[in-house]
């Protein structure tokens, strides 16, 4: 038995970038293109979100995700960390990751990350074959993924690659390589199965259905290929050596606090959830106004459905839920179901890889209870 | 007063489209009963759906006056017959209240078989039969080859037939010299106790039911009592008259004539087609023969297509039921489509009239199950049941015997067609009865068979084998033993009573295995395979398996991707909530639509 820690209260950080060189041809993320002029508004604008929360309040992990941080020039960077130094208190931080593009991160780039305090870097390799990435619309090619990886290798971060799989064209050799590639450089993998999001180029062409027939084979292919590589299954789409998992990701799962920071950033806050301003535009909007309130969207969840939220998220995980933590129709639910399912303890339950596969046919069964 | 030997009672026997409607106009436009400028296109035609099918159930009486020839003035009164088989006692009723009938038969398509069956029961009742050859004006006319079929094939010398043509008006005054010279003028004592036949009854909302009688032997005015001999009520007559075709009274109808009475009448089961009314102080020793209440042979459940309006759909049906009696309707629920009726009807057409009716005159848009029949068990107990559905069948183990209606089929049809139909029909379990050859290129084929087979789709199978050329003509010959079993549908073992079905113990594999099939394709993959299975009683006759489901889109959940998914999977929940749970199964409403074969009534 676990001795409770006392709960000192840390937050997780996270920042969203909005800028890509190019937006990818399956994203639906919220980015702009044309963004050289505006990213110094933009870090203004962030300090300003920064300088009305709390001051200091104690980091426990830093996660700077986009769009393309890398797009960031180094002055640009330098800004943002010295933000982040600012007005949080980063002395207790055991995590700082910040995602890259392999063709825009360059050896400069990773050294400031390095005197910085970064620890960890994220590459969207999502593929080492050119076609594929072609298909996707990325910016880089294998070349570049390589090169990308062996810089970061170099520098000594830790090195997380994002893979996509069920991309057209994609095949179990294909798929087989990327992984064998990213695995010689990587010490955490998440991949993900392309999902065809409305109104993006690729959504025009393919149906979520087609490719999802196609994804059931890569996805349990990276469920047999991975551990025997030492890359457990920690969570649904992410895999990592011992100690690598992402602490920042597991706060979500865990409903840990989370500040978040840049336009449609979403944070959780003692049990409240909110978004930041969508667009730049309104970001910059909702900064000249000082960031007031009504800005945000909020959204509280009654502690009825943050405990069935709680369920769903803490499932994503390979440590499950607590029997003790679960609501009883929730147990009753779970219990129900096909044995295969689950991993099942006297005190947890958690998915089985099978599990993992049909989490959203489970979480179904719970979303109203 | 009008002198009875100078009226001529008739009506016009035709296949569908062969030009009865017109024909009819061509007779009032002569007889100046309508002036040509009030003429609008076939103008009996009642329902709008007869417009627009093209075809016509049944005219609306009339009334004309005729001088002829001879300078004498007659009184003539169409009497129209419905020129389906589902309304085949209608038939005998409106054949009563005649002394002759056109017998109307196209120059080009020849002798149709509804044609014969009602020219048959026409002379079974003693009718003066006057053959017409219409629509000679058509190139393709061949009125000799006409005239030769009614004589090879109803049997009547059409030697002296009319050539007609209701299009262009040619032979329509011949035709109304002959109805003057060649049908007899109606027999009947006026001084006799009232005997008035009603061949049929409509009901308005100001006025209740109005019955159409044929007065055979007696007088009826307004103010008399009367009484409807078959349950004896009485009423005052408010209105009699005649038919302009416009309602229009009189002072009196006496015997011979044709005409309309009302008498405050609120339902139309008071006043039913068949019926004598007879002068209530001093009746007729007896009612006029052949009443008969009509069954209803044909079943199907209408519900609403919005499940809100279901006591839109009960009060449409009860107002339409006052002026279709023979609509039978009661309530029942189905697990796909809600609340709603179990109809009865007196055939297909009966169905998609009363379906069309609801439709346009009361503002119901409606969701008809496929047509079923009802069934007649023997238990073992010596009880026998009606099951109107699989549901309602005893355990196997307590069934003797099952009876199912059968009807006599007449398909007439070009002879090259021959072996296709013989082949359809044999498949629908018909029993070969007799083939005859009308003329060298033209074939009548006699085939008994169940109703059950022939009001799913044989008609649309048998056009379609055909290339449309083929005529069918059926009589109801009763209930006949036959060798059916229930086939029960097992999902995941649980009995799923919505798909469950009665056929012949031969069909039984084949069904089956379509239906278990079909339902492999509906039921989306669950967390676990679940075996779908057709049995008869505890013997499994097909299994097919649903394989569980493999994986799920899974995206990646970080920050805000947590409340979409959220309510993406609140939105598949509701989804799922309009799926029926049978035992662990979730089983989606289009499941049991199609096994319904349901359809809204887009043709």
């Amino acid at each position: 038995m676990r001795v409770m820690q006392a709960k000192t209260k840390t937050y997780g950080l996270y920042v969203h970038v909005p800028f890509c060189e190019r937006k990818c041809r399956y994203c639906s993320f919220y980015s702009v293109a044309d963004h050289e002029s505006v990213i110094d508004s933009y870090l203004d604008a962030l300090e300003i979100q920064s300088r009305r929360l709390e001051s200091k309040l104690p980091l426990k992990t830093l996660y700077i995700g986009g769009g393309t941080p890398s797009v960031l020039n180094l002055s640009q960077w330098h800004k943002l960390i010295s933000i982040i130094n600012k007005y949080f208190d980063t002395s207790c931080l055991t995590e700082a990751t910040t995602e890259a593009n392999p063709n825009s991160i360059t050896h400069e780039h990773i050294s400031f990350l390095k005197d910085n305090n970064i620890s960890r870097v994220s590459l969207g390799i999502q593929s080492i074959n050119d076609y594929e990435l072609t298909v996707l619309g990325r910016v880089h090619d294998k070349t570049q993924a390589l090169k990308a990886m062996e810089l970061v290798n170099d520098s000594g971060l830790n090195l997380s690659c994002d893979l996509i799989f069920a991309i057209p064209g994609q095949t179990l050799r294909t798929w087989d390589k990327s992984l064998r590639t990213v695995m010689d450089y990587a010490s955490h993998i998440s991949t993900y199965q392309l999902t065809l999001e409305p109104d993006t180029p690729l959504a025009r062409e393919f149906t979520n259905e087609e490719l999802n027939s196609q994804g059931y084979a890569l996805y349990r292919y990276s469920q047999y290929i991975l551990p025997r590589h030492n890359f457990i299954q920690y969570e649904i789409s992410s895999f990592a050596k011992e100690n690598h998992e992402c602490v920042h990701n597991l706060s979500y799962w865990n409903h840990d606090n989370i500040i978040a920071l840049g336009p449609s950033a979403v944070g959780y806050i003692d049990g409240i959830r909110y978004s930041n301003p969508r667009t730049l535009n309104e970001y910059f909007s909702a900064a000249m106004n000082n960031f007031q309130d009504e800005s945000f969207t909020h959204e509280e969840l009654s502690p009825h459905e943050r405990a069935i939220e709680l369920a769903i998220l803490s499932l994503r995980t390979r440590y499950g839920i607590n029997r003790k933590d679960l609501l009883p129709e929730i147990e009753r639910v779970l219990d129900s179901m096909p044995d295969d399912l689950f991993i099942k303890t006297p005190e947890r339950i958690s998915l089985s890889k099978r599990g993992m596969r049909l989490g959203n046919a489970i979480w179904s069964e719970l979303i109203d209870l | 007063m009008t002198n009875q030997k100078n009226i001529r009672n008739f009506c016009i026997i035709a296949h569908i489209d062969h030009g009865k409607s017109t024909l009819a106009d061509r007779l009032l436009e002569s007889t100046g009963t309508i002036a040509s400028r009030d003429m609008k296109a076939q103008i009996l035609d009642s329902l709008a759906l007869e417009r627009e099918r093209g075809i016509t159930i049944k005219l609306v009486p009339v009334r004309m006056n005729y001088e002829s020839d001879d300078g004498n003035k007659y009184i003539l009164n169409l009497i129209d017959t419905p020129g389906h088989v589902d309304f085949a006692y209608e038939v005998s009723r409106s054949l009563a209240a005649c002394e002759g009938a056109l017998l109307v038969v196209d120059a080009s398509q020849g002798v149709e078989a509804q044609t014969v069956a009602n020219a048959y029961q026409a002379i079974e009742q003693g009718l003066e039969i006057l053959p017409v050859i219409n629509k000679i004006d058509l190139p393709s006319a061949r009125p000799d080859n006409a005239k030769q079929e009614i004589s090879d094939v109803v049997g009547l010398d059409a030697g002296d037939a009319v050539l007609t043509s209701a299009k262009t008006g040619e032979g329509v005054h011949e035709i109304l010299e002959r109805i003057v010279k060649d049908i007899p003028a109606p027999a009947g004592d006026p001084d006799s106790p009232l005997q008035a036949l009603i061949f049929d009854s409509v009901y308005d909302n100001y006025r209740g039911v109005i019955c159409y009688v044929r007065v055979i032997n007696g007088r009826i005015r307004a103010g008399q009592n009367i009484m409807f001999m078959s349950n004896g009520i009485t009423y005052p007559v408010n209105e009699a008259g005649v038919f302009k075709p416009s309602f229009t009274p009189v002072e009196e109808l006496s015997a011979g004539e044709v005409g309309y009475i009302t008498a405050s009448i609120k339902t139309l089961a008071e006043a039913q087609v068949g019926d004598t009314i007879t002068d209530a102080l001093n009746p007729a020793p007896e009612a006029l023969p052949g009443y008969k209440k009509v069954k209803s042979v044909v079943f199907c459940g209408f519900y609403p297509v919005e499940r809100d309006n279901y006591p839109q759909l009960r009060d449409a049906l009860e107002k339409l039921c006052l002026n279709d009696s023979a609509v039978t309707y009661e309530p029942e629920s189905s697990e796909a489509l809600g609340f709603g009726f179990r109809c009865g009807f007196l055939g297909l057409l009966h169905m998609d009239v009363v379906r069309e009716r609801l439709r346009e005159e009361y503002g119901v848009e409606l969701v008809a199950t496929a047509p079923n029949v009802i069934y007649e068990v023997v238990k073992s107990s010596g009880e026998i049941i009606e099951a109107h559905r699989p549901s309602d069948f005893p355990d196997a183990s307590e069934i003797v015997e099952i009876r199912e209606p059968y009807i006599k089929l007449s398909v007439f049809m070009p002879s090259e067609f021959t072996g296709r139909v013989m082949q359809l029909v044999q498949d629908k379990r018909g029993t070969y009865k007799s083939m005859d050859y009308i003329t060298p290129e033209r074939v009548r084929l006699v085939y008994e068979m169940p109703l059950s087979e022939f009001i799913v789709d044989f008609h649309d199978k048998l056009k379609s084998q055909t290339r449309g050329y083929a005529s069918l003509d059926y009589e109801l010959i009763g209930l006949r033993a036959s060798e059916l079993v229930r086939v029960d549908i097992l999902v995941n073992g649980e009995a799923a009573d919505a798909f469950s079905f009665v056929c012949h113990k031969d069909q039984a594999y084949n069904r089956g295995h379509a239906v278990v099939t079909k339902l492999k394709e509906l039921i989306p993959s669950q967390l676990f395979e679940i075996p779908i299975q057709a049995s008869i009683g505890r013997r499994v006759i097909v299994r097919v398996n649903v394989r569980a489901l493999r994986k799920d889109v899974l995206a990646k959940c970080y920050g805000g991707d947590i409340t979409r998914k959220r309510k993406l999977l609140e939105k598949q929940k509701e989804g799922k909530k309009r799926m029926k749970q049978i035992g662990k199964v979730s089983i989606p409403q289009e499941a049991f639509l199609a096994f319904m074969q349901v359809d809204s009534g887009e043709k």
